[in-house]
């Protein structure tokens, strides 16, 4: 099979697997189900200290006929979890599969595979845009940007009809976008604009379109998950068929509120799809440090409900494990628990330059990122070309451009709009 | 007309409005198989089922926020909190969902929902079962605050309070549930926002709400004999807050005194003083007085008890005083 270089890293120096393989630059090997048939002799360096090593490993690759044992040499990055930074959590495990993924890339159209493309280009474009409007004084407050988790919003809500609810955090652009928002409105709203998607009132942590069934981004953590297990009861109440998919980042499981709903969830049997976005830090808290359990997906089981975890940075992934759940739900078998392991690009929020990270574990993340591994993806199995992706991207950019110049020329709130909506009934 | 209890008067609404509205329903510890902590929604599981009378576990955050949501659903959601001290662990729904919910949408949502919880002291439940907490509430725009005093009010209160579209903290006094009154026999609501003047009076206006008022009102009869004129005020809601029918009785009788359970120290009836001496300074004839809870947690003890709160006697003390 000739020279296959692959890069292991390792989620800590104590698993005794090594979690994610990645390939770099070799599409002989596509990264699929892969399982290590020996376990990597990486302790020794990691006491060391030692940050790169090489070894030589045994890998199975059991969907290949041709290669059931490979020995290859690969380049192992291992960091040690006493390095500052932890740069080691850069690839957590992936220990399901990915034929779900595989499945999703073979029955989807060439329409639904470009849909998801443009989905994710969009949100990127619009996140790009908006770092800019807040460099330029445009958008102030605190904004927090979506852009390298555009997978886990559009493959989740791909998944979804469109009379199914959406409830998010402060982290929400992406979710918003992706549920079908106007990228004017929500710039609109950014700008704090009269024509924003919540009239100026809300801003980039409170969006809302009760039409879109986008029930709306809530900036307390953990704040968001008893609303959706309310959403479901509704439904269950109601005896409609739709479900809740419910976002929230890794900094709401320690929350009272997170367990507090996977129990009542359960316990009602709610249609509910918890979507844990695991992007390691709540703000600069690295999940180990706040969390005991920092195989997030398992708290599912003592709340008796379905736990997987994927990758957030596949949107073919997030999309396959959404519509399980989502069925689940549906038929009355209650709510799920989703992680989807991801990385958000920049830091928490605008002010926050991410010192607590390397800029090597970032640019790591940078090379899974979710809209180029899409990208590589259509391209190698020839779903569409080059020209399409291109056209796309440059459509893109027009209706970001577009909702940028909507914002700047909207009005602000009259003055009077001050005191109105504090009540229904005034 | 029938003389019913405030707790009966309550069930009687619950059961009224599940009748007639679908999307109606109760959730909240033991409101369902046990009858309510204080039988409140006694036998409404038997007629309308586990669906729209539902027991929940202890998890008062997650109740009120799956009120919230279910109101956002389309529903009408009445949560019941066993208590307000326990309430305090949905503070965060409460604040921060539930009274932005509408506004930080720009008015394009709204919450539909009806927290009911007893207050309180006077039982000898020491300092975390007796508190009075609606100035948390109040303080908070968003959330409507409704104390009902009487049997009548309380049904026809809670009835509007379940027809509207805002959020309501709705309290009740735990001594007030075996009061008995007069209740309408046919349908009826008590508008929000509306303050009832119980008793009129030319010398002297007392303002308050919940079982204060009947305080007042033992206060009024007493001050009756010595010759003073006491006009006794129930505001029954602190939001909406009735602040012209306060103001015209001020106007009249140039002086007022405040009696709420809550602690004087930021109390509900701060608020209520500060607005008499905004708009009415030029009519009064004294200083406005409060009658509060002392500022200390609530003691076991029943003398202790009885000196800390609110009563007929302290409100007479001051009168006097003032007049």
């Amino acid at each position: 099979m000739g020279s296959c270089t692959a890069q292991i890293v390792l989620k800590r120096a104590s698993s005794n697997r090594a979690l994610l393989l990645y390939f770099a630059g070799n599409d002989v090997l596509k990264p699929g189900p892969v399982e290590l048939a020996a376990q990597p002799r990486a302790s020794p360096c990691q006491a060391l200290g030692i940050r790169w090593a090489s070894c030589l490993y045994f890998l199975k690759f059991p969907q290949s006929p041709l290669l059931t044992y490979v020995s290859i040499l690969v380049n192992v990055v291992i960091e040690s979890l006493a390095l500052p930074g932890a740069g080691g959590f850069a690839f957590m495990a992936l220990e399901r599969d990915k034929h779900i993924a595989e499945r999703a890339l073979l029955t989807m159209d060439e329409a639904q595979l470009l849909a998801l493309y443009r989905s994710m280009s969009l949100i990127r474009r619009f996140e790009e845009k908006t770092a800019e409007m807040y460099a330029r004084g445009k958008i102030t407050g605190f904004c927090h940007l979506y852009a390298g988790e555009e997978a886990v919003a559009v493959g989740a809500i791909a998944a979804l009809y469109d009379k199914d609810y959406v409830v998010s955090t402060y982290r929400e652009h992406g979710h918003c976008l992706a549920k079908g928002a106007s990228p004017r409105v929500v710039m609109a709203e950014l700008f704090g604009k009269a024509t924003g998607i919540s009239r100026g009132h809300g801003g980039s942590m409170h969006l809302f379109d009760a039409n879109l069934r986008f029930m709306g981004g809530y900036a307390i953590v953990g704040g968001g998950l008893p609303l959706a297990a309310g959403l479901g009861l509704s439904i269950l109440y109601k005896e409609e068929p739709e479900v809740v998919c419910c976002f929230f980042g890794d900094g709401a499981l320690p929350q009272g509120a997170f367990h507090e709903t996977l129990n009542l969830a359960s316990l009602w049997k709610l249609p509910v799809v918890f979507i844990c976005e695991n992007n390691f830090y709540g703000m600069g808290t690295l999940v180990q440090n706040a969390i005991c359990q920092e195989e997030l997906y398992r708290f599912a089981e003592p709340y008796k409900m379905p736990g997987v975890r994927v990758d957030g940075m596949d949107v073919l992934d997030v999309y396959g494990a959404v519509t399980e759940a989502a069925a689940r739900a549906r038929e009355g078998d209650g709510p799920s628990l989703i992680e989807a392991v991801t990385y958000r690009f920049r830091g928490h929020s605008m002010s926050d330059p991410a010192e607590y990270r390397s800029r090597r574990e970032e640019r790591i993340w940078q090379e899974r990122d979710p809209i180029k591994a899409l990208r590589r993806k259509i391209l190698h199995d020839r779903r569409a070309t080059e020209n399409q992706l291109n056209e796309i991207e440059a459509e893109v950019a027009a209706v970001i451009d577009d909702a940028v110049k909507f914002a700047e020329e909207s009005p602000e709130p009259a003055l009077e709009e001050l005191g109105k909506h504090v009540y229904v009934e005034e | 007309m029938a003389q019913i209890t405030y707790r009966e008067a309550l069930n009687q609404a619950l059961r009224e409005e599940l009748e007639r509205d679908e999307r109606v329903f109760i959730m909240g510890e033991e409101v369902g198989y046990f009858g309510g902590a204080f039988k409140v929604t006694d036998g409404l599981l038997a007629i309308f089922g586990e669906k729209r009378v539902r027991d929940t576990p202890i998890s008062e955050l997650t109740i009120v926020g799956a009120g919230i949501g279910a109101a956002m659903g389309g529903l009408k959601p009445i949560v019941e909190l066993m208590t307000i001290n326990f309430g305090l662990l949905a503070m965060d729904q409460i604040v921060n969902n539930a009274a932005k919910i509408h506004y930080m949408f720009g008015g394009r949502a709204k919450v539909p929902l009806v927290i009911r919880a007893p207050q309180g002291g006077g039982h000898q439940l020491g300092a975390q079962h007796s508190q009075s907490l609606e100035a948390y509430f109040l303080h908070c725009p968003g959330i409507r605050v409704v104390l009902p005093a009487t049997p009548a009010d309380a049904k026809g209160l809670l009835k509007s309070c379940i027809r509207q579209d805002d959020p309501v903290i709705f309290l009740e006094h735990e001594s007030l549930y075996g009061v008995k009154g007069e209740v309408p026999e046919e349908e009826y609501l008590v508008p929000l926002g509306r303050a009832n003047v119980l008793r009129n009076g030319k010398d002297l206006t007392l303002i308050s709400y919940s079982k204060c008022v009947y305080d007042s009102l033992a206060a009024a009869d007493a001050l009756e004999n010595q010759g003073i004129d006491a006009e006794v005020i129930d505001l029954r809601s602190l939001n909406p807050l009735d602040m012209n029918t306060v103001l015209d009785s001020v106007r009249k009788t140039g002086k007022a005194i405040v009696i709420y359970e809550g602690w004087y120290t930021g109390g509900a009836g701060a608020e209520i003083v500060a607005r008499i001496q905004e708009a009415a300074f030029d009519h009064l004839d004294a200083p406005v007085e409060r009658v509060a809870t002392l500022d200390t947690p609530m003691p076991y003890n029943a003398k202790l008890e009885r000196a800390a709160l609110p009563s007929p006697a302290k409100i007479i003390q001051v009168a006097e005083h003032m007049l």
